[in-house]
């Protein structure tokens, strides 16, 4: 399951195992726990978590407060936070962090037992599960900003290995589930996850897809139900509408270049170029769905990568939790760059919060970063670098798996359910595809050029 | 043998996880029925009014109304530093009483009539309270609280109720005297409350909401908590209808509340079919005889119909 061949190493001891575990748990709970109870400070998503979870606890409709986007599944979470900082006197901001913390834990060891598992040497699996413990983006998603988009990388990481796990295993009957639970818990924490049910579709067996399917939605349809037959109104107002924040990506470049060019804080963007890139990032994605046939029938993590990529490439609206998505398959895997895409993604973050939510960084402490033009010029080239990296990532993912299956068809699903003569009609198709989705990349590019002159001139 | 064990294992974390699937689906649900099972006031929109009609530009931004008995409306314009009037209750009414362009800013949360008719503003950002007559004239003005307070209300024999920043409510006189006599025995003439978004009163309760607590405060006649009651929603501006239920609005939310003389929840204000959508940003309200409703909608006053219980 990983992307390097590796030599065998010495076999672990359940004593060093035990020790190791140990260690990277200690070390991800530190890193995390001192930042998260210094900071002192109630800002951003946390102040929008306190309220809705008293809201909760008094019997309120979460939707009403116009703060809370997802499916109901969490509200439950933040509600707890409320009564647990109420009965321990400790800050709600720390408790309410308490959750993603954890969660993290649980991502260092689940990425540290996938590691020794998958032949990855000890030094390897060390330094990869380290890459997370100590990832300063999971830091400041966990510990600074507090999102509850913290708690997916474990829930995603162990559905893709147990996913992984099914195919080889004799217990493939029960695996199956538990992924598509696993799944299904994380789409409802954070709709997301949605966007890589197909491709856990398309590498599980066609015969299981309709209970994979109806497992992985169960989570968010279930605790959707009720808000869509007594609250239906307000309930898809928000679901529905919510598009984001525009923090990262290429439209974060036009609104960090207006700060540094001519000292004017943007702090929304044009309505129309967020909606074309929305289009325009589902039409990748679309077309990437109909590449899949063509990756390797092992290539699952490879291909779990692409859908976050697309998004940071291609959507306006990409706020700082997101990051943290791409991380821990792209770890599991040991893909390089997936360490340059992390100090990108943390100079961007660093740099975003010193300039719009510098409490999130600093909390109650005096700023390292001020808040001026120069740190605007860097937060636009710490997204041009984050673009970069994603860009590439996606090509070369891309170029890897187009490679692989001309020079060993055989390893790919299409050719092995295909005949030669509808391997090319469907590549014809894709083509065509392609093309269509090139002239909505430049259509889009002229609007973006547009925009972008008319808020820089 | 560890085959099975293994076996029993996932079977284990499969049901763990159908637990965590549906545990919060079924809370969810309880909570949500609970919530759509409360009583509703269906509202239907009679007329509205647009702030900037009449004589008033440019736009306005009201904050706290106030009804005569013969249907004039007052309005407490905060962004226009104003003071508005619709004698009629129509948009060809609509004067400027105060502030610009008739004398300085007069910035204003909170507006209420005194039981001889005069129209009292407190001043935000001066803690001031302003009398006019019904035509705009000056004719007098009070220190009676500190800069930046939101909240005031008179009741039928004329006493004031001011909020004071960070400290609570105070009473004054008719005579603006403050009311030793009145509020916690430990700060005489206050009754300490976080902040105060508003006020209403009737000869034996006041009504304070609670922004911070999210709270419902009910105190008696000399100024002693009588219930304090958590709020489902957000606090918000206040008005007393003839039968002596509350009406709260909630600015964020856009919702309307009715709440008992002891607060406590009796139903929310819906449009047509449930329809959520009926208020847009709403602050000040005034609860009318005949079961009719006027709500300070962003920039436009709405008079609504109601229509069944509570």
């Amino acid at each position: 399951m990983t992307g390097e061949e590796t030599l065998p190493s010495r076999p672990w001891t359940t004593g060093t195992r035990l020790g190791w575990n140990l260690a990277l748990l200690s070390l991800t709970l530190v890193v995390r726990l001192i930042p998260a109870w210094a900071l002192q400070t109630e800002v951003a998503d946390i102040e929008a978590y306190h309220d809705l979870g008293r809201s909760v606890l008094r019997g309120d409709n979460i939707y009403a407060l116009r703060l809370f986007h997802y499916s109901p599944y969490s509200q439950f979470l933040l509600a707890w936070a409320v009564r647990i900082a109420d009965a321990t006197g400790w800050r709600f901001d720390f408790v309410v962090k308490l959750p993603s913390i954890l969660a993290d834990c649980g991502t260092s060891l689940l990425l540290f037992a996938v590691l020794s598992r998958s032949g990855a040497t000890r030094k390897s699996a060390l330094f990869w599960s380290l890459a997370w413990a100590l990832n300063p983006v999971a830091i400041l998603s966990s510990a600074f900003h507090g999102n509850m988009m913290e708690i997916l990388p474990v829930l995603i990481l162990a559905a893709y290995y147990v996913l992984e796990a099914a195919s080889r295993s004799h217990d493939r009957d029960l695996l199956l589930p538990l992924s598509a639970l696993l799944l299904g818990i994380a789409i409802a924490v954070r709709p997301y996850p949605i966007l890589l049910l197909p491709i856990f579709l398309f590498f599980g067996r066609v015969r299981v897809i309709p209970v994979f399917a109806f497992l992985a939605l169960l989570p968010s349809a279930l605790s959707s139900l009720p808000y869509f037959l007594h609250a239906r109104q307000v309930f898809l107002r928000e679901v529905l509408g919510y598009q984001g924040m525009t923090d990262f990506g290429w439209a974060a470049v036009i609104r960090a270049m207006s700060y540094a060019l001519h000292d004017k804080k943007i702090f929304s963007f044009d309505q129309q170029a967020v909606s074309d890139s929305q289009r325009l990032f589902l039409g990748a994605y679309s077309l990437f769905l109909l590449t899949l046939p063509f990756f390797r029938t092992s290539s699952l993590g490879r291909a779990l990568l692409i859908p976050p990529l697309l998004f940071f490439t291609l959507y306006t609206n990409v706020s700082a939790q997101y990051l943290i998505w791409v991380l821990p398959i792209a770890l599991a895997l040991r893909d390089r760059l997936s360490l340059f895409y992390t100090a990108a993604a943390t100079a961007a973050m660093v740099l975003f919060y010193s300039i719009y939510q510098h409490e999130v960084l600093y909390g109650r402490f005096p700023r390292l970063l001020p808040d001026n033009r120069t740190v605007a010029l860097a937060y636009a080239l710490a997204n041009i670098a984050l673009l970069a990296v994603c860009c590439y990532w996606v090509f070369r993912i891309l170029r890897e798996e187009m490679g692989f299956f001309l020079r060993e068809p055989g390893t790919s699903s299409l050719a092995r359910s295909l005949p030669p003569r509808f391997i090319r009609v469907y590549t014809g198709f894709v083509s065509l595809c392609l093309g269509a989705w090139l002239i909505q990349l430049v259509l889009v590019a002229r609007r973006a050029w547009h925009v972008a002159a008319v808020t820089l001139s | 043998m560890r085959h099975r064990l293994r076996r029993r294992l996932l079977l284990l974390l499969i049901a763990a996880l159908v637990g965590a699937v549906v545990a919060p689906a079924v809370s969810g649900w309880k909570l949500i029925a609970a919530y759509a099972a409360l009583p509703r006031v269906e509202a239907v929109v009679e007329r509205t009014v647009p702030l900037a009609s009449g004589r008033i530009t440019p736009r306005a931004s009201g904050q706290e109304i106030v009804v005569a008995p013969d249907g004039a409306i007052f309005v407490a314009d905060l962004h226009g530093g104003r003071l508005l009037a619709y004698p009629a209750g129509t948009p060809e009414s609509g004067v400027v009483l105060a502030g610009p362009p008739r004398g300085p800013l007069l910035r204003s949360w909170a507006i209420a009539l005194t039981p001889d008719g005069a129209i009292a503003l407190l001043e935000a950002s001066t803690g001031l309270v302003h009398f006019f007559t019904r035509s705009g004239d000056f004719l007098r003005k009070a220190q009676l609280t500190d800069p930046g307070a939101r909240a005031m209300a008179i009741d039928a024999v004329g006493n004031i109720y001011v909020s004071q920043p960070d400290k609570g409510v105070r009473k004054f006189l008719p005579d603006g005297q403050p009311d030793s006599l009145w509020g916690d025995a430990a700060t005489p003439g206050l009754a300490p409350f976080d902040e105060v978004v508003g006020l209403a009163a009737q000869p034996d309760a006041l009504y304070v909401a609670l922004s911070t607590t999210r709270e419902l405060a009910v105190l008696d006649s000399r100024g002693r908590l009588r219930h304090r009651r958590r709020l489902m929603g957000l606090a918000g501006m206040l008005s007393i209808a003839p039968d002596g239920s509350l009406y709260m609005t909630e600015f964020a939310t856009a919702r309307v509340w009715i709440l008992d003389r002891s607060g406590r929840i009796q139903g929310r204000v819906v449009g047509a079919g449930g329809d959520e959508t009926l208020f847009f940003q709403p602050r000040g309200l005034a609860v009318l005889r005949g079961k009719k409703l006027w709500v300070m909608n962003d920039s436009f006053l709405t008079l609504y119909s109601l229509r069944g219980p509570p």
